[in-house]
């Protein structure tokens, strides 16, 4: 099995200066905790980067290469960047560097063509003749989906249970790759082309001999038949497979246009959020230039209530002074008339003059007190009943705690129209992404169309497949008998019964390699379905699901305990079906090797989270796990990892560009 | 690839020259796995490797 025993990395992405990750040579868990931008999905591109060349950032290489040096060690002319691999096979020791230089004549990079990339790699000390077949021997570019992964990654298994995926038949294909199948088809193949050759040889030895001459010739035009079919055979698988990957593409094509579209449907809708938002802004605005032009009033009141309440008081006295006067006048007027008058118009009766008299009495004995307003009394008081209506207008509720309410609501809407237009940005952004928005209906058409095209042609091709398959057993047939004719021709001729001989052995070889494909990739997924279930009942939280059920792609099925299987799966058991199977794979490859993951548990809740951490060991001798803070909880997963964990890193930032890997 | 590693795939090829093909050597079929699981990068290599193999064998192959 591969380990990785260290790793050092030289003024590499946020990695400033020389800094060596230790991965110690025994079994277990490294365990390596970064938050967001601290460098873990680097690291795991580093592993990457040294293992095939290749880097890359959210799955797409990078082509630029000097976005990848640090930028602290740029500041400072430090151009060229390393990684150094220290890795373990087979009790021998590897050592393998890529690096960066600048070419002869740059002092100063300023494209990538400025730098020319170096691979060297020791092999216990000495540097083997063919260095990339010694790599491509250990590890493989086209199986690290097993080895290197994050989150992402493990959400393509779920194409693996889907009817006629062509994703899915790329990562069947690694997933044979990993647990050895190639070396069974691969020696199908070419035995089957050795025995051609000894056929060829065979029906010669059979044109020089008389006795089976035409059987030679027939076996001549059939062999002829039969290489012309085997051609056309490998040209419609050629062709197969080009479909399955276009039909691959189509189908994230047409994704990304029903993305595109549920894009365009949000976008939509936020304007829709904004617009009424900014309404109700207005709205709120409206009434807050209400309340402040109002407010004044208010504050106003507040100061001339004392002003009209005195004012209001001394009115009212004089007031209260005139109206007596008013009465008494009027009164002692009408007194006086009944005097002179004699005549009462109150009850319409002569006065006697007894009653006269008593009147005059009372007149003369009027004290006078009933006197009216003097002038300046007179003046004061329409003085005042100016002054009181003018205090009056001024008096105004206090309209304060209404504007707090406006306001309070203004600033709610001002924060929900800055969180809509983010989204907005953000969705616009994702929306600039496709191009024209104008273009999408007859982009999605033609997709729509090439797509139905091309499942037509993958059709057309497995029939054609089938049909050419057909041709060349019956050719087979032909030839069996042809040559069962020569070999009981009885003749005596050494050099014929040799070539007869050689056939046949050759043939059983190749028959040997033909049924062992089938035979072991029947066994492997017996294998790898007994050791999934194994996993997935350790790591799953849910006791009705009781096993997993392999299908011919290698995709997992949960089965559950009515023997019925699981149809619609969360996202959450996906990752665990899928790390099931990586385990799996790993405990059955004759390709085995580390474990390196990224932030693997994004949607999985605490239970599961805490299972695969205790599964962890199992899935391979050697797992390196890359977490941010809080994904999984840190006390928890060494007690959960006990002795099986063996390094514990974090990754600091101590800048923009510059990170530390430090011992835990 | 490990001894225990390549037995485990060859052991089903095993099976079935034993059961089926008995005349073919045990040792050439191994051979003929380390040469195309040495080679899996260099298809051209591995069927030259495999095609000595095979050659070797058949060269010593007589008839009564």
């Amino acid at each position: 099995m591969l380990k990785f025993t260290s790793m050092t990395i030289t003024n590499f992405g946020p990695y400033a200066g020389e800094q060596t990750i230790d991965f110690s040579n025994g079994d277990g868990v490294t365990l390596i905790w970064g938050d967001n931008g601290h460098g873990k999905t680097t690291l795991l591109n580093l592993f990457r980067y040294a293992l095939f060349g290749k880097f890359q950032y959210r799955h797409e290489t990078i082509e630029d290469i000097l976005k990848l040096a640090n930028k602290e060690g740029v500041s400072a002319g430090r151009y060229e960047f390393k990684v150094v691999l220290r890795m373990i096979y087979d009790d021998h020791h590897y050592e393998l560097t890529r690096q960066y230089c600048l070419r002869d004549g740059v002092t100063v990079p300023t494209k990538k063509d400025d730098y020319q990339q170096e691979m060297y790699l020791k092999v216990d000390g000495h540097f083997p003749p063919n260095k990339e077949h010694e790599l491509a021997l250990i590890m493989p570019e086209d199986v690290s989906r097993f080895f290197l992964f994050d989150g992402e990654l493990l959400q393509e298994y779920e194409e693996l249970v889907k009817e006629e995926s062509g994703s899915a038949d790329k990562i069947k294909k690694s997933i044979e790759t990993i647990l050895g199948v190639p070396v069974l088809t691969n020696g199908a193949t070419d035995t089957d082309a050795i025995l051609r050759e000894y056929r060829d040889q065979q029906t010669k030895a059979a044109q020089a001999n008389t006795q089976t001459q035409k059987y030679a010739a027939q076996i001549a035009a059939e062999t002829a038949k039969k290489d012309e079919q085997n051609a056309e055979l490998d040209r419609l698988n050629e062709e197969y497979d080009e479909q399955l990957e276009y039909k691959a593409k189509l189908e994230e094509d047409s994704k990304q246009n029903e993305h595109l579209r549920s894009l365009i449907s949000d976008m939509e809708h936020l304007e829709g959020d904004i617009a009424e938002q900014e309404a109700r802004r207005d709205a709120f605005l409206q009434q807050i230039v209400v309340c402040n032009k109002n407010i004044w009033q208010g504050l106003i009141s507040k100061q001339t209530s004392k002003l009209l309440e005195d004012a209001t008081a001394e009115l009212s006295a004089l007031e209260k002074k005139k109206q007596s006067h008013d009465s008494a006048n009027q009164l002692l007027t009408y007194m006086q008339k009944v005097v002179i008058t004699r005549h009462c118009e109150c009850c319409d009766q002569d006065v006697d003059e007894k009653h006269v008299i008593a009147l005059k009495e009372r007149l003369a004995a009027e004290p006078g007190e009933y006197g009216g307003l003097s002038a300046e009394e007179t003046t004061r008081m329409e003085a005042l009943q100016v002054k009181v209506a003018s205090l009056k207008s001024m008096q105004h509720a206090d309209e304060s705690a209404t504007l707090k309410i406006w306001e309070d609501q203004l600033a709610d809407v001002l924060v929900k129209i800055d969180d809509l237009n983010r989204q907005l940005k953000a969705v616009k952004t994702d929306i600039a992404r496709y191009g024209s928005i104008s273009d999408l209906s007859a982009a999605a058409k033609e997709n729509a169309q090439n797509l139905a095209k091309c499942y037509q042609k993958i059709e057309n091709l497995k029939d054609g497949i089938r049909q050419t398959k057909e041709k060349i057993k019956e050719a087979d047939s032909a030839l069996n008998t042809l040559e069962e004719k020569v070999r009981r021709s009885g003749t005596t001729d050494t050099e014929l019964n040799l070539a007869i001989e050689r056939v046949r052995l050759c043939e059983a070889i190749h028959k040997i390699f033909e049924d062992g494909v089938s035979a072991y990739r029947d066994k492997l997924k017996k294998s790898v379905e007994e050791d999934a279930t194994k996993l997935f009942r350790g790591i799953s939280s849910d006791p009705d699901y009781v096993a997993l059920q392999i299908n011919d792609k290698y995709g997992l099925s949960i089965v559950h305990k009515d023997g019925d299987l699981i149809p619609l799966r969360s996202s959450g058991f996906e990752h665990v079906v899928a790390l099931s199977l990586i385990g799996a794979l790993h405990k059955n490859a004759p390709l085995s090797g580390p474990i390196i993951m990224d932030s693997p548990f994004g949607r999985l809740d605490p239970t599961h989270k805490r299972n695969i951490t205790k599964s962890l060991p199992q899935m391979s001798d050697e797992v390196i796990l890359l977490a941010y803070t809080d994904e999984i909880d840190a006390e928890l997963a060494r007690s959960l990892l006990g002795s099986n964990l063996k390094k514990e890193y974090r990754l600091r930032k101590y800048g923009s560009f510059h990170t530390e890997i430090e011992s835990q | 690839m490990t001894n225990v590693e390549k037995n485990e795939l060859i052991s089903v090829l095993e099976e079935i020259r034993s059961t089926k093909y008995p005349d073919v050597p045990a040792e050439l079929i191994v051979d003929i796995v380390s040469a195309e699981f040495d080679s899996l990068d260099d298809r051209a290599k591995a069927r030259k490797d495999a095609q000595k193999v095979i050659d070797d064998f058949l060269k010593q192959v007589s008839v009564p």
